[in-house]
């Protein structure tokens, strides 16, 4: 696979279809952080597509000091942050309103998934999306990186304009709000599950 | 409660120096707290990768290569004009050549005269050009279109008319022969040269003629990428509306 660095080169110098590789390589990752910083599916293929626009546009200006990829997140996390900022909004959690088995079944990750595991794994996700979107941004966007992109505490620091410490004490914070959250969601759910077994079973 | 956050950071996520991390996992078997702490936050861990994201299709219009200018562009003018300047040198030699062999001596000036089809009929001087016949070698360059005895008879016309080639029956030791001879020679140097002409006219038109369909489609490909960045432009403008309306609703 040719590296990111020649292929930057590549397309500075005009070779176009050097970008197109660039954007066929990056697009699932940049989609799927603006989608998990903004919770709504058009908005994150907006932020996705002027992304790549704003880093073509910008390639000449790339100095190589950092990673592509990173440079590209750093686009896509003010692009979102311009958009929350314009429209004044926090992320949006789309929270599956009833869950249907049947559609469900269609959606099986692997054929031995249970339909049972299958909600189970709709719910986490949901209350993970939910969880995730009352965190003060800086700690979500921390966690974010990390958790969904792998960079490093010194790479998010970067990302962030931040010192070290900054970064593992919002990383630190923000996994003790999930882990509270969602040890009492999941209490709830556990609590739901037994109230309906007991009045099924008393029929 | 420890202040140990920055540690328990490094030791979870895998950046902890060696050193450190025997460290961490020391104090892990002495502190509860800490113990607990990092267990709950691997099970995070783990519940954050349920995290799903909806299936993506590629918003990228991905750009159209450049498409590679057409050869006579790439041409560098130096190359160009030094071309022309031989065709153009070449050209005179040959006109220079055709007047030198067959121009009348001077001392002849009285039998001179210029030849056309009609004297040719009338005069006993050899006969020019009408019964030129042209060579096996030729028959096949004639331009599509054009019928090659009229351009026979046309290069005939243009060399009669011209006033290079003379009647020549009265040079010592020219033989009527040889002056038909030297003439055909004339005629099919002339019909190579026109020949020539073509082949490079018929190559230069076929290649422009590639040249502006690749043009063509790629104008084409673009213009499709144009429509459909208007298409996404008239739904985001479509959906920044509708919500503008529910909210005024609201």
């Amino acid at each position: 696979m040719t590296p990111d660095e020649e292929l930057v080169a590549r397309a500075t110098a005009g070779d176009q279809d050097a970008f197109n590789q660039l954007v066929k390589r990056w697009e699932r990752p940049i989609y799927a952080l603006a989608y998990r910083t903004l919770g709504r599916d058009e908005e994150a293929r907006d932020v996705v597509q002027d992304a790549f626009l704003r880093a073509y546009r910008g390639l000449k200006g790339f100095k190589g000091e950092a990673k592509f990829s990173s440079w590209l997140y750093r686009i896509t996390l003010n692009l979102c942050r311009d958009w929350m900022r314009k429209e004044r909004r926090a992320p949006v959690v789309q929270t599956p309103e009833g869950v249907d088995p049947i559609d469900l079944a269609d959606q099986q990750a692997s054929p031995t998934e249970s339909v049972e595991d299958l909600v189970a794994r709709r719910e986490m996700s949901a209350a993970v999306q939910l969880a995730m979107a009352e965190l003060p941004e800086e700690q979500r966007t921390a966690i974010m990186l990390k958790e969904y992109h792998g960079l490093t505490f010194q790479e998010i620091a970067d990302q962030l304009d931040c010192p070290l410490s900054t970064v593992k004490t919002r990383l630190y914070q923000g996994l003790t709000v999930l882990r509270r959250r969602l040890e009492r969601q999941q209490a709830e759910v556990a609590s739901l599950r037994r109230a309906t077994y007991s009045a099924g079973s008393s029929r | 409660m420890c202040d140990q956050r920055e540690r328990l950071m490094d030791y979870l996520y895998d950046e902890a120096a060696p050193a450190d991390r025997q460290g961490v996992e020391a104090h892990l078997e002495t502190c509860g707290d800490c113990r607990t702490e990092m267990r709950a936050f691997r099970r995070v861990r783990q519940d954050l990768l349920a995290w799903d994201v909806p299936e993506y299709e590629s918003v990228w219009t991905p750009f159209v290569p450049t498409p590679v200018a057409p050869w006579y562009q790439q041409v560098p003018t130096w190359a160009m004009a030094t071309a022309a300047g031989l065709m153009f040198m070449l050209g005179t030699a040959g006109g220079f050549a055709a007047n030198v062999l067959l121009v009348e001596p001077p001392t002849q000036s009285a039998a001179v005269a210029p030849v056309n089809e009609s004297s040719n009929a009338t005069s006993d001087a050899p006969v020019m050009m009408a019964t030129s016949v042209a060579p096996a070698t030729t028959a096949s360059v004639v331009p599509p279109g054009l019928d090659e005895a009229a351009v026979r008879a046309l290069i005939q016309g243009e060399i009669a008319s011209s006033g290079v080639v003379r009647v020549a029956s009265t040079a010592p030791g020219f033989t009527p022969a040889m002056r038909q001879a030297l003439l055909e020679q004339t005629e099919e140097l002339v019909y190579n040269r026109h020949k020539q002409q073509w082949d490079l006219m018929g190559q230069f038109a076929t290649r422009v003629q590639g040249d502006l369909a690749r043009e063509r489609q790629a104008s084409q490909i673009e213009l499709g990428n144009l429509r459909d960045q208007i298409a996404g432009l008239q739904q985001t403008v479509n959906f920044l509306v509708t919500q503008q309306s529910a909210r005024g609703q609201q």
